[in-house]
């Protein structure tokens, strides 16, 4: 899910960029700093909406570089265990698929697929019930539950299940569900 | 194990709008309003960098393709007007957005994703009803 | 003297001397041959024999003394004879107190010696008095030769003295002796009760049983042991007593008395459901499950997987022949495993008996061949001993074929995890969750509370119960997770790996690995809740898992994945991933990436922990950090990439490398960079293969010269191989190949790996060991070793040269020179100026020009951003940032920088204000006679992203560009003058000096003091649109234009003079003071 909220964070300046321009080089060195980046308290930063307020410079020592205290507002999208959320599938193989809803990569198992989806080789692999009228291949949209996350340094990967109602394929890249 | 007092940190559960302390109060942004957010900033970013395929993030990129990909509402005021629709019904934020995201089209539907509505009886069958077809309503008006 | 000593001593032994008689003939031949020894020889054995301890003393010494080159040969001899020998030999070196020690320890001993000699004697000595030390030594030594004379000393066994304490504890004599009782096998263990319950009821009555304790052991059967000091009181107290057999009392003798203590290994119960192993027989090695234990007969029954040959079985039911069948079975291969089936038996004609076991809660079994069975397991009653029940782990493997397949979900499921639990103590912690799964409260969740020794205290879930905290044995428990709990593994083949619950049974989950995104099945007991994320094993012998490692001469990989005896590793063939599996002994060595750097499409330095993107080849589009970086492969690490690991293998030209914050920033400046690089690198080729014809020579000069204070001038350096000295034919000068010529296959400026023509076979050689025209060291002054590259190369081709020195004035022509020059920066020797001075002469006065007043601003510009990759930290921040930032680089900023000390720790091409610098000669290119200078004028600058210009064009330009940094100052143009410790101003350049300051009108349009300052202290002042502005660097420095637009880091220009359009880089433009 995304959502919009406020962070703060010290920004760490080089006294060069003292200047009429400090703010702007604030605001951009933050959103270098910031976005595309991923934490497991608050998901993956996509985009710095706006700067609340910049806190008074503090000198560091014997640096000479000042840091700032900012707050800014953005947009965040973080997964949540038992979130449901609409996803594209973006590699199938006999373990389950992997998906992808925005920067979240979400691994279905096959155990966490129906039972009457069976995996299928061959040059589109997919998951496919025995009548064929579900398919699950690449570029899939599938809707799925996330079961489980697990976050390191750089990113969130989540577990997702089709193994519930309303779950499952929703779309296929042919068009037609 | 350190640091798992078992229960002393309640484990996160969407379905029962369990989101930590940093989200229970965020502001939840529907896929449709993410995307109005992003293209605008992405418009900007074409506009004003010389190097804006550089400037981009991974996730900023995906996001965005993923944001467009799953909104229902294109409109920006179809997408106010869902928001307006599902806040009236004293629903929580992540509930308006996952209800917005995925539209279901049933009550059955709409009470399996997000199981808290029909909790204690905040809502009804016949109240659920009706919103989605607000819902649906908004869709053909688009 | 020697002769002396030895008549004496003689004399002294002339009466034991016949009896050692025989002794003497033995040592006949030895005799014959030296004669004059031989006396003495003999006397020696006499002595030693005769045990007389203060003359060996003498002897040894006199020995010692005299005959040094017959000591060997006597002591092989004595040794060979007798050990006594020695061991009065070593007594006797001992220094006189010791010797009286022992003589005490000797006497003490004396009387406690004569009934026990048997028993070691330090440990009696310690327990007597030795009050008696100070006795007349020479009465000692008389009752001792009376009474110990021919005492043999093999006896004083040096161990014993270690043991000493140990001895002491042991049981004497006059301890109470133990007496072995016969009694009913099988009731060993109730005898002792009774007997003690005897003792007890006796003590109370007042006349006590005079035992002092009764001891049955597991592993003897039909015996006890009784400990009293008589077999009257044993025998009293037995008396009676049913299952002893009274008429059998046998006395323990001392020495056993300890073995039948002495603890044997704890032997672990075996208890109904545990997990046995069998230790012999046909089911040797196989997993069983114990079934019901008969402790007290020491007999089990145990549930297996039949191994019957059921076609044998039904031949010889049928034919009832059992001769011979012993034979049969010992030749027949062992049967496979496998569950019986009541219809085959049938099949097979082999009559089943159906009946109750009344020793299993009256269950039915099968019964046939003398065999039962339930269920198709074989039911086996086995002796305790036979079956094993130490350290036994099922795998997962075996426990899924223990499960019949037909009863899945039934008892025994429930029964894994269990059985495995109750041996591990210590599972539970408090807070995990659990479900109880024995019991009333079956299937009741809860959170642990607390762990006792045998309790677990849980808290359950249930909120009826809540508050309430149950206890529970843990085996009545096992560990819940749920779907999408993340674990680690901490016991079992799987150990250390975590990953993502996926599916859950009961006992058991599967776990999505984290590394490998593989399942893994695991036993819940095994697994805890966790956020650790680790890939299991990884770590094999030294290496560890995303080591780079060299598998042969010539390839490498990285370690993907870590099994129990070998790695998985990605090959670096960039062409198609290619994994293999490794053993530990087939990797030759870890290799450690030391400042490696490769380039990437555009010829940017990559190094380690760059994120770069991969452009072309097979893994198009993907993109991570690099990890390792070998001979221009990359490997990468993509965390999208599902396979290997998320390791990629590119060439470093399929990638272009971007970034996060660090290097997203400056692109700008990287266009401008490679630009330089691309002109600076292939122009002094081009240019300087005519005079040279061996353009491979100055490829490199070439290229450093062209990046010339660039991190691939002098970082990369160490690691840069020599291609220019590849193929040449080279002499080996010195070390185990010395003499040897060979081929040249591969060179760093370390090592050069040669074929050698009288061989089949490539060596590596260090560069200072091959000779001269490879190995002349240049020992000219700080230069990177980067210069030696290129030189050896130079060398290599014409060896004779001598004119490889630097300073030799032949070689400066005014070619070589702007080659050579960037690289050389760092030895401004005054050699090296003289070299110049022939040049700076030859210097047409435009040329002049372009030294004096030129533009070389732009250099010290694009210095600086090549710098910055290698500078640690700190400088990102002045790279343009998107928007407005890009001007962040205006080039008088990064001209000062330039100036920084900082910078000038690079290898390049340093410091600005260096008076030697202007009179580099760039010169030549400068000359307006080439006409495709206009668009190379760019070329130099770092700012601008397409000045592709430069690269065909004249090569020297680059050159000249890169050199020329400094004296870019022109009239009229506006700059910030930054003193050091003022702030800075807006002024105007007034005249530039020759000798390289400015002088600077203070104030936006010069109307304010003039001051003087050098190129370090100023900095352009970005013009903005339609500001009129001068070039400053470049062909076309000093003409005048108008700018009518900016893209990025390039300036739209209309001249002047011309009226063209020139797109230009912003970092050469100097806006022009406004009239």
């Amino acid at each position: 899910m995304f959502f919009h909220i406020y962070l703060e964070r010290n920004m760490q300046l080089h006294p060069r960029h003292f200047g009429p321009h400090l703010r702007d080089k604030l605001i951009s060195k933050l959103i270098q700093d910031v976005e595309g980046t991923c934490s497991g308290r608050h998901g993956f930063v996509v985009a710095v909406t706006a700067v609340e307020t910049i806190g008074q410079g503090l000198i560091r020592d014997g640096t000479g570089y000042v840091t700032f205290p900012m707050k800014y507002q953005c947009v965040v999208f973080r997964p949540f265990k038992g979130e449901i959320l609409e996803s594209v599938v973006t590699m199938v193989n006999k373990m389950g698929f992997f998906a992808e809803a925005g920067p979240v990569q979400i691994f279905v198992s096959n155990h966490l697929i129906p039972d009457d989806m069976v995996f299928q080789s061959g040059d589109v692999p997919s998951y496919e019930t025995s009548d064929g009228s579900v398919r699950i291949q690449k570029d899939s949209e599938v809707r799925l539950k996330i079961v489980g996350t697990r976050v390191d340094a750089t990113e969130i990967f989540c577990i997702g299940t089709i193994k519930d109602d309303f779950l499952g394929l929703i779309g296929n890249p042919g068009g037609g569900a | 194990m350190a640091g798992k007092p078992g229960q002393a940190i309640e484990e996160e559960d969407a379905r029962e709008l369990k989101l930590g302390e940093d989200f229970v109060k965020a502001k939840c942004l529907m896929n449709a309003e993410v995307a109005l957010i992003l293209q605008r900033k992405y418009e900007q970013l074409q506009t004003f960098s010389e190097d804006a395929p550089n400037q981009i993030s991974q996730v900023f990129e995906k996001s965005l393709q993923y944001v467009k990909r799953f909104s229902h509402y294109q409109n920006p005021n179809a997408v106010k007007q869902v928001r307006d629709v599902l806040s009236r019904n004293q629903l929580a934020e992540f509930e308006v957005c996952v209800i917005g995201n995925l539209c279901p089209e049933t009550v059955e539907e709409a009470k399996a994703l997000v199981p808290s509505i029909a909790k204690k009886g905040r809502m009804d069958d016949e109240k659920i009803e009706q919103m989605i077809q607000d819902l649906a309503t908004i869709k053909t008006f688009e | 003297m020697g002769y002396k000593n030895y008549s004496d001593e003689e004399e002294e032994d002339d009466d034991v001397e016949e009896e050692e008689a025989e002794d003497v003939e033995d040592e006949e031949e030895e005799v014959e041959e030296e004669d004059e020894e031989e006396e003495e020889e003999r006397s020696r054995k006499r002595k030693f024999k005769g045990s007389q301890f203060i003359d060996d003393v003498a002897e040894e010494d006199d020995d010692e003394d005299e005959e040094e080159e017959e000591a060997p040969r006597k002591r092989r001899h004595r040794r060979a004879s007798e050990f006594i020998d020695d061991t009065a030999a070593v007594a006797s070196d001992d220094d006189e107190e010791e010797m009286e020690g022992e003589e005490d320890f000797i006497h003490d001993e004396g009387p406690d010696l004569a009934d026990e000699e048997d028993r070691g004697r330090k440990h009696h000595r310690a327990m007597l008095p030795e009050d008696d030390q100070q006795e007349n030594v020479e009465d000692l030594e008389k009752f001792i030769q009376q009474r110990y004379g021919r005492q043999e000393y093999e006896e004083f066994d040096e161990a014993e003295t270690t043991d000493v304490e140990q001895q002491a504890l042991l049981p004497s004599v006059r301890d109470p002796k133990l007496w072995m009782v016969k009694c009913q096998i099988g009731h060993e263990r109730e005898a002792s009760i009774c007997l003690m319950q005897k003792f007890m009821d006796m003590d109370m009555q007042g006349k006590p049983l005079l035992i002092k304790s009764a001891i049955a052991l597991d592993h003897l059967k039909g015996y006890l042991y009784v400990e009293s000091e008589k077999e009257a009181y044993v025998r009293e107290s037995i008396r009676g007593m049913r299952m002893i057999l009274q008429r059998e009392v046998k006395l323990v003798p001392i020495k056993e008395m300890t073995d039948v203590l002495s603890v044997e290994k704890k032997s672990v119960d075996i208890d109904q459901d545990t997990w046995v192993r069998v230790k012999n027989g046909v089911y040797k090695g196989d997993l069983a499950k114990v079934v019901d234990v008969d402790h007290v007969r020491q007999r089990a029954t145990i549930k297996l997987i039949p191994r019957v040959d059921l076609q044998a079985l039904a031949l010889k039911m049928n034919e009832g022949s059992i001769k011979g069948s012993k034979d049969d079975a010992k030749n027949r291969p062992r049967p496979a495993p496998r569950f019986i089936n009541v219809q085959e038996l049938q099949d097979l004609k082999i009559s089943i008996e159906r009946k109750r076991d009344p020793n299993h809660a009256g269950e039915y079994f099968e019964f046939f061949g003398g065999m039962q069975f339930k269920d198709g397991y074989l039911y086996k009653g086995v002796s305790l001993k036979s079956i094993d029940s130490n350290g036994v782990v099922p795998s997962f493997d075996e426990l899924q074929k223990f499960q019949k397949p037909t009863d899945e979900g039934g008892p025994d499921t429930m029964g894994l995890p269990t059985a495995l639990m109750s041996k591990r103590k210590g599972l539970f912690v408090k807070g995990d969750a659990v479900i109880v799964v024995q019991g009333d409260l079956k299937n009741l969740m809860g959170y642990v509370e607390k762990v006792d020794d045998d309790d677990v205290f849980v808290r359950p879930k249930d909120k009826e119960l809540k508050g309430s905290t149950l206890a529970f044995k843990d085996r009545q428990l096992c560990k819940f997770f749920k779907t999408g709990d993340h674990v680690k593994v901490v016991a079992g083949t799987h150990e250390g790996a975590t990953g993502m619950i996926v599916r859950v049974d009961l006992g058991s989950v599967v776990i999505l690995s984290d590394t490998t995104k593989e399942d893994i099945k695991v036993f819940t007991a095994n697994i805890v809740e966790s956020s650790e994320v680790t890939s299991g094993l990884n770590k094999l012998g030294d290496y560890e898992l995303h080591d780079l490692v060299l598998l042969d001469q010539s390839t490498v990989g990285v370690i993907v994945r870590v099994e129990k005896d070998s790695c998985q590793v990605l090959k670096g063939t960039p062409e198609r991933a290619e994994v293999v599996t490794v053993k530990l002994r087939d990797m030759r060595k870890k290799l450690f990436d030391r400042n490696t750097n490769a380039q990437d499409r555009d010829s940017n330095v990559v190094s380690l922990k760059d994120i770069v993107r991969v452009v072309e080849g097979p893994f198009k589009g993907r993109e991570g950090p690099v990890e390792h970086i070998n001979r221009g492969i990359l490997f990468i690490h993509d965390r999208h990439h599902l396979e290997n690991g998320g390791f990629l293998c590119v060439r470093g030209l399929w990638c272009v490398a971007l970034g996060g914050s660090r290097n997203g920033i400056d692109r700008g400046g990287r266009q401008a960079r490679n630009n330089n690089f691309n002109g600076g690198f292939q122009a002094p080729a081009n240019y300087l293969q005519s005079p040279r014809r061996t353009p491979n020579h100055f490829n490199h000069p070439g290229g450093g010269g062209g990046h010339g204070g660039s991190t691939f001038g002098g970082r990369q350096a160490g690691r840069r191989r020599d291609h220019g000295l590849v193929g040449t034919t080279v002499k080996i000068r010195i070390g185990p190949f010395k003499g040897y010529r060979g081929r040249v296959v591969d060179a760093t400026d370390i090592d050069v790996r040669i074929e050698l023509e009288s061989q089949m076979k490539v060596v590596t050689v260090r560069r200072d060991q091959l000779s001269d025209p490879v190995g002349t060291p240049y020992h000219n002054g700080g230069g990177a070793s980067y210069r030696e590259s290129p030189r050896y190369g130079a060398g290599s081709e014409t060896p004779m040269h001598p004119s490889r020195t630097p300073m030799h004035p032949a070689f400066m022509t005014p070619m070589r020179d702007p080659s050579a020059t960037p690289i050389h920066d760092g030895m401004r020797t005054p050699m090296r100026d003289r070299a110049w001075n022939p040049h700076t002469a030859m210097n047409t006065p435009l040329r002049d020009n372009s030294w004096d007043d030129a533009n070389p601003s732009t250099w010290g510009h694009s210095g600086t951003p090549q710098y910055q990759p290698g500078t640690p930290g700190g400088r990102q921040y002045e790279a343009p940032t998107p928007g407005g930032g890009g001007w962040a680089n205006t080039p008088g900023a990064s001209f000062s920088e330039a100036g920084t000390p900082s910078v000038s720790t690079g290898p390049s091409y340093g410091n600005p204000a260096s008076p030697y610098l202007p009179g580099t000669p760039g010169g030549p290119p400068m000359t307006p006679g080439v006409p495709s200078y206009l668009p190379s004028t760019p070329g130099g600058q770092p700012m601008t992203p397409g000045t592709g210009g430069l690269d065909p064009t004249s090569p020297a330009s680059g050159l000249s560009g890169l050199e020329i940094e400094s004296k870019w100052g022109l009239p009229e143009i506006v700059v910030t003058v930054r003193k050091a410790g003022e702030e800075s101003q807006i002024g105007v350049i007034h005249e530039a000096m020759p000798d390289g300051t400015c002088r600077v009108a203070m104030g936006p349009s010069g109307e304010g003091e003039i001051i003087v300052a050098t190129h370090s202290e100023l900095e352009l002042v970005v013009p903005k649109k339609t500001d009129r502005i001068k070039i400053v660097s470049g062909e076309l420095r000093r003409s005048t234009g108008k700018l009518i637009g900016i893209d990025g880091a390039d300036g739209i220009v209309k001249m002047d003079d011309t009226l063209d359009i020139k797109i230009l880089d912003m970092s050469s433009l100097g806006k022009m003071v406004a009239n």
